[in-house]
């Protein structure tokens, strides 16, 4: 209760302080900077100037020194870290980037990552439009759409959890628990301990990722079909063309902006698994990914930060590209405003 | 001439047949392929809202039919709980049930971990990101130009890069309170997930298609600038306020690789993690699991349900938009 007590006390105090912040310093700024006037209230020197080019700063500051003490600062000291031993006071250069190279664990995450981002993407973002378009098509889309939803408002531990319980597995014999095993035994097959099963398993990890995912693109996909003209379908459709080439020769060009939208923010969401992986087969079974692989070297049998910062400074140079291509397109529309 | 104009009569109906035909088809392949996939995403919680009703002989027992989908048997041994004290979050095992969920830990407190960090983190998050987005947004002062692309570049590095300093770096941070380290508080789980470059980007975006006569209608009245944000921008801008809400919430109640590593035992853990630390404890009992996940999951379910329209609305616009 105490403890209690105090978090809450802090918190208060934190946020009311920030509130004070804002508003105080904005008051200070007002007075110190003054106009100058006379007693009947005439100009003399205005400061307006001055008071409006130091105001922004008092609205970016508290935000820009978070940013730049818990995201800024620690991204560069992964790097510096990547460079250094287990404990981290020794300069040992690319070492720990050569050993990576070498290392089969390394390389097995490195393929599984290309694999995950190779399939949850592409399938949440297809099966996404898919049921975007679809759910326009069919009585009670809309409560379709609900459902589809839904495993977005669920944690991935939560998830994996559920999931557990699906893939869950007991020798043969024993009365299955698991919901796809007692499916398969009840169909006459044998029972199959799904997540040992080696590369098979990783689509079975990424089924979750999908289930969570696909609620998200199909959300975006439904808003950017809305904008396409009804007329330009309709004119298709008189010139004789099929549903299925409308989708794909009308459809689909006029959303693609969307569509590499959900694509890449998929991709940085798969770039960064690992509650999934390590909830559900902590990387055994040849299902190890990058970020489970730093978790790992950075905390069990001791902990190796070199290593271990090594494979976040990896996980940070494959967002890169996205980085600059998300720049870029942001600088394209601020050009248009 | 009319036999020729009745065949031609014949040959239209039984073109129009079977395209009335092939529409049937059609539309009999849309409906299953929704239900499918409808079924798809909603069974997993289905059965884990039905699973966590019943005794564990129950779930194995159903297994092998529909049954799974159907509550029967009901119990809420899973869930239940003699005498509960909310200070200390005890419970007293009711007799003759098997131990539930809250007898075999502190529950009340766990919850009450992540929704106070949940709640400080979108509150705060809330003040000091829309505050940002506004002065990038409304406001002209040199270096924003620069700021506003490293927000961007900000929005995608992922925070698992960034675990192992910022552990380092709060482990030696000293707090009000006295102690030395952040470890193991409330605080080490709230402030450094305060700011947030995506949620500044997401103002941004709504802040800037706010027309500018409203701001210089006030400011030609005399307002000053932190009015105009208080009275003007805060208003018209809610949907985007509810937004960055939901989707931090989200985020942040589902957080689970930072508490792994910054907190120690059940007094500040989160859901999450307890989840996970109560999934390996013996007895693996799924009933008490599934009771766990669905009181973890349902609050937020409909929540999120319930905001679904606003929240659709505003991240298909950032996301179409940006």
């Amino acid at each position: 209760m105490q403890q209690i007590l105090s978090g809450v006390y802090a918190i208060i105090i934190g946020v009311g302080a920030m509130v004070l912040f804002y508003f105080g310093t904005n008051w200070v700024l007002d007075k110190a900077f003054a106009d100058e006037m006379t007693a009947d209230r005439r100009m003399i020197k205005s400061r307006e100037k001055i008071r409006e080019s130091i105001r922004p700063w008092i609205f970016v500051l508290p935000a820009l020194l978070l940013l730049l003490l818990y995201l800024v600062y620690p991204a560069i000291q992964t790097f510096i870290l990547s460079f250094f031993n287990a404990t981290g006071n020794e300069f040992v250069g690319l070492h720990n980037y050569e050993w990576a190279i070498n290392d089969g664990e390394f390389l097995q995450s490195i393929g599984n990552n290309i694999l995950w981002l190779l399939i949850v993407p592409f399938v949440s973002t297809a099966l996404g439009l898919v049921i975007a378009v679809l759910a326009d098509r069919v009585r009670w889309g809309t409560l379709a759409k609900s459902m589809i939803f839904m495993p977005m408002a669920i944690s991935f531990v939560g998830a994996s959890v559920i999931w557990k319980f699906i893939y869950d597995y007991r020798p043969e014999g024993q009365a299955q628990i698991g919901v796809l095993n007692a499916l398969v035994t009840s169909l006459g097959g044998q029972p199959q301990a799904w997540l040992t099963i080696p590369f098979w398993n990783n689509i079975f990890l990424m089924i979750i990722l999908i289930w969570i995912q696909t609620g998200f693109a199909m959300v975006l996909m439904s808003a950017a079909l809305r904008g396409v003209p009804e007329e330009t379908l309709e004119a298709a459709r008189i010139d004789g063309a099929n549903e299925v080439q409308i989708f794909f020769n009308i459809m689909i060009p006029q959303i693609i902006g969307t569509i590499l939208v959900v694509w890449t923010t998929i991709t940085i969401v798969v770039l960064k698994v690992f509650d999934i992986v390590l909830a559900m087969t902590n990387g055994q079974w040849d299902t190890e990914v990058l970020a489970n692989l730093m978790y790992d070297w950075m905390f069990r049998g001791g902990g190796d930060f070199g290593r271990g910062s090594m494979l976040a400074t990896v996980i940070m140079i494959a967002v890169i590209p996205i980085m600059i291509w998300n720049i870029r397109r942001f600088r394209a529309e601020e050009a248009q405003r | 001439m009319t036999t020729d104009s009745a065949l031609l009569r014949a040959e239209a109906a039984a073109r129009a047949r079977s395209a009335q035909t092939r529409k049937t088809i059609r539309s009999a392949i849309n409906y299953a392929v929704m239900i499918g996939l409808a079924f798809f995403f909603a069974f997993p919680i289905v059965i884990m809202l039905v699973s966590s009703f019943k005794p564990d002989e129950q779930i194995a027992g159903d297994m092998r039919s529909l049954y799974a989908f159907i509550p029967r048997n009901i119990t809420t041994e899973n869930y239940s709980c003699a005498d509960y004290d909310l200070a200390t979050s005890d419970c007293s095992p009711t007799p003759g049930e098997n131990p539930g969920l809250f007898e075999r830990l502190p529950f009340g407190r766990i919850y009450f971990n992540s929704v106070f960090v949940t709640a400080s983190i979108v509150i705060g998050g809330l003040l000091v990101n829309s505050m940002a987005a506004f002065a990038l947004a409304r406001l002209n002062f040199p270096g924003k130009k620069l700021l506003l692309t490293a927000v961007i570049a900000m929005i995608i590095i992922p925070f698992e890069a960034l675990a192992v300093p910022l552990l380092l770096q709060v482990n030696s941070f000293p707090w009000i309170d006295g102690s030395s380290t952040w470890i193991n508080s409330y605080q080490v789980q709230i402030f450094p997930f305060m700011a947030d470059a995506f949620s500044i980007f997401l103002f941004y975006q709504f802040f800037i298609g706010i027309p500018k006569d409203f701001d210089e209608a006030a400011r030609v009245d005399g307002a000053n600038i932190f009015t105009i944000y208080w009275r003007i921008i805060v208003p018209l801008s809610l949907p985007v306020f509810a937004t960055v809400a939901i989707l931090q919430a989200l985020t942040h109640w589902g957080s689970f690789l930072w508490p792994l590593m910054a907190t120690r035992g059940f007094e500040f853990q989160p859901l999450p993690v307890a989840m996970r630390v109560f999934f390996g404890q013996a007895p693996r009992q799924w009933g008490d699991i599934m009771a766990f996940a669905s009181l973890a999951t349902v609050p937020v379910l409909i929540l999120f349900l319930l905001f679904q329209r606003w929240f659709v609305q505003s991240v298909a616009s950032a996301g179409v938009k940006g």
